[in-house]
């Protein structure tokens, strides 16, 4: 009994591991590996659910002025994947999606065309831009 | 730097990781051929645990973790392993090679385990860590302590970031800030390497207390073969979650524990150690002590009661001071008090939603296990492992009766996952019944 339900489980086991595409991830693995480390993020399964957002962060991260307080991000479809994409390629600056209040001396990150008044464009950016709150 | 330059830092970095563990677990463990690689599993998991705890220390004190903490961590660690260290005789005697029949099955066995090590490295190297609770969890907190030193509660204000638990444990995320430390930047592509790293030392274990537990090769060559293949645990979506390196603390508490009943030497100290490593991973590994501390504590094994308990308990105050008293977010007390009449109807959504769990395949699994677990015989030292994972497995499935998202939710969110981190622990208790006599 106990050599029938080992192999029993062994083939399930193995019958649910190779369920996975293993050419697929070993082609994948060979494409992106002499990529940088935020492309192979873009190729990723975390981006997939809209990737010029991803490229948009990546860029605000990029040209964020050092020591910033935070960050606010305004996009069309705020929800779960693009705050926790956001808080986590940001970091370890703090993140708030919109329309959470934006704390003093944050900077406002626009992801799509719209520029709200009161506030000054500090970068064009791909697919958005990178905003700071005018002077008053 | 390509993803392979700095998979081979990470690959060094986890050798030194896996030597600043060789003294400790050499001077908690027995000595002998047959717990080779138990002692391994060991090296690696404390080596991880020492590397945490540099990384905790350096925010604490305020210095930059790197390799001069890390040697100094791991010299002190060694020089106390040392003092303490017990010489002994080798009570084993070498281990025999077998007949070619022998032979054939262990080369086998072994290309099993192999390859189903080479299936979850590829699993969880194809691409930067990306499941929802890293980005929003476990790699969120190790990023900002490594980027910002300071501890995530000091950083992320509670009202925006509440989503990354700061009630939960910090010391993967420690784990993470101090590999990257020692790497030099924040790469989390290569630091995934952790896992598979995780998953040889899980095996590891698991063979070599079977070995030393006088379980022939062919069992725990299969037990070590299946548990390399279990998917559910080691899978890309886990990868960067805390559940692979809880499974690893939970074996380790369960075998240190099983020991410390039996009264082996030195066992009860492993068993402290477990139970801190335990605690400082995930709530779970809080639980599993607490249930080993108090079933030890009515027998009256005072010695292994405190061992098991009295660690993740400081792990557990250590968190809550680390997270500013951040209180359980998913969880509603309510329900014991003025919504207390909801909870029948919430069991009972519970375990319907527990029951479609698994589907057909889960179904078919779970059958293998209980047919393995009746063809096996009692053995008090392996069924004591079963019991521990019995009783998490059932604190796991009351606890979304209280989930503020409803049973439901937390049951199609967390019970597979969580449970799934159970099972070398099975493994190991289910194989352990199969001892020649």
């Amino acid at each position: 009994m106990a050599v029938g339900a080992a192999t029993a489980l062994a083939l399930l086991l193995s019958w649910r591991a190779l369920e996975d595409p293993v050419a697929r991830r070993v082609r994948s693995v060979t494409a992106f590996a002499t990529r940088e480390l935020a492309v192979r993020r873009l190729g990723g399964s975390s981006t997939a659910f809209d990737r010029r957002y991803f490229i948009f962060l990546e860029s605000v991260r990029r040209r964020l002025p050092p020591r910033t307080a935070g960050v606010v991000i305004a996009t069309p479809a705020p929800g779960e994947p693009a705050l926790y994409l956001a808080a986590y390629t940001l970091a370890p600056v703090p993140v708030a999606l919109s329309p959470a209040s934006v704390p003093r001396q944050w900077l406002l990150a626009v992801y799509g065309p719209e520029r709200p008044p009161g506030w000054n464009v500090i970068f064009d950016l791909p697919g958005g831009a990178l905003l700071a709150p005018a002077p008053s | 730097l390509t993803f392979w330059s700095a998979a081979a830092a990470v690959g060094a970095i986890l050798i030194a990781v896996f030597l600043a563990g060789l003294t400790p677990a050499g001077a908690l463990l027995p000595p002998g051929p047959r717990g080779r690689a138990e002692r391994a599993g060991w090296s690696l998991l404390l080596g991880a645990a020492l590397l945490s705890l540099q990384s905790a220390l350096g925010l604490l004190l305020g210095f930059a973790p790197g390799w001069i903490s890390f040697l100094i961590v791991a010299a002190f660690a060694a020089l106390l392993s040392l003092a303490g260290r017990r010489r002994t005789l080798d009570p084993d005697s070498s281990e025999s090679s077998g007949n070619a029949a022998g032979r054939r099955g262990r080369g086998i066995l072994t290309a099993a385990v192999v390859a189903g090590i080479a299936l979850y490295s590829l699993r969880a190297l194809t691409e930067p860590m990306w499941s929802n609770d890293f980005l929003a969890i476990w790699g969120l907190k190790g990023k900002v302590m490594y980027l910002a030193r300071t501890f995530p509660s000091r950083l992320l204000p509670e009202s925006l970031y509440g989503f990354s638990h700061p009630e939960y444990p910090l010391g993967l995320p420690l784990c993470f800030a101090g590999l990257a430390s020692l790497l030099g930047r924040w790469d989390d592509h290569a630091l995934a390497l952790l896992f598979p790293a995780l998953q040889i030392a899980t095996l590891g274990v698991l063979f070599g207390w079977l070995r030393r537990r006088e379980i022939s090769w062919a069992v725990a060559g299969s037990a070590a073969a299946l548990l390399a293949w279990f998917e559910p645990l080691y899978s890309g979506f886990l990868t960067g979650l805390a559940e692979v390196p809880l499974a690893a603390a939970l074996l380790l508490f369960g075998t240190a524990y099983s020991d410390s009943l039996e009264g082996e030497t030195r066992a009860a100290i492993r068993l402290a150690a477990a139970s801190l490593l335990a605690g400082f991973l995930k709530n779970e590994g809080i639980f599993l002590a607490v249930a080993g501390g108090l079933a030890a504590g009515l027998r009256r094994r005072w010695t292994t009661a405190a061992a098991a308990l009295f660690p993740a308990i400081a792990a557990a105050a250590v968190g809550r001071v680390a997270s500013r008293g951040a209180a359980l977010r998913d969880f509603d007390s309510a329900f014991l008090g003025p919504r207390a009449g909801e909870l029948p109807a919430r069991a009972g959504e519970t375990v319907r939603a527990a029951l479609a769990e698994p589907g057909l395949w889960g179904w078919a699994a779970l059958g293998c296990l209980v047919f393995l677990f009746l063809a096996g015989q009692r053995t008090p030292f392996a069924d004591r492992l079963l019991i521990l994972g019995g009783v998490c497995f059932l604190l796991y499935l009351l606890a979304p009766i209280f989930a503020v998202r409803g049973p439901s939710w937390l049951v199609q969110t967390t019970l597979a996952r969580t449970s799934a981190a159970l099972a070398p622990l099975a493994a190991a208790g289910l194989a352990g019944r199969f001892r020649s006599r």
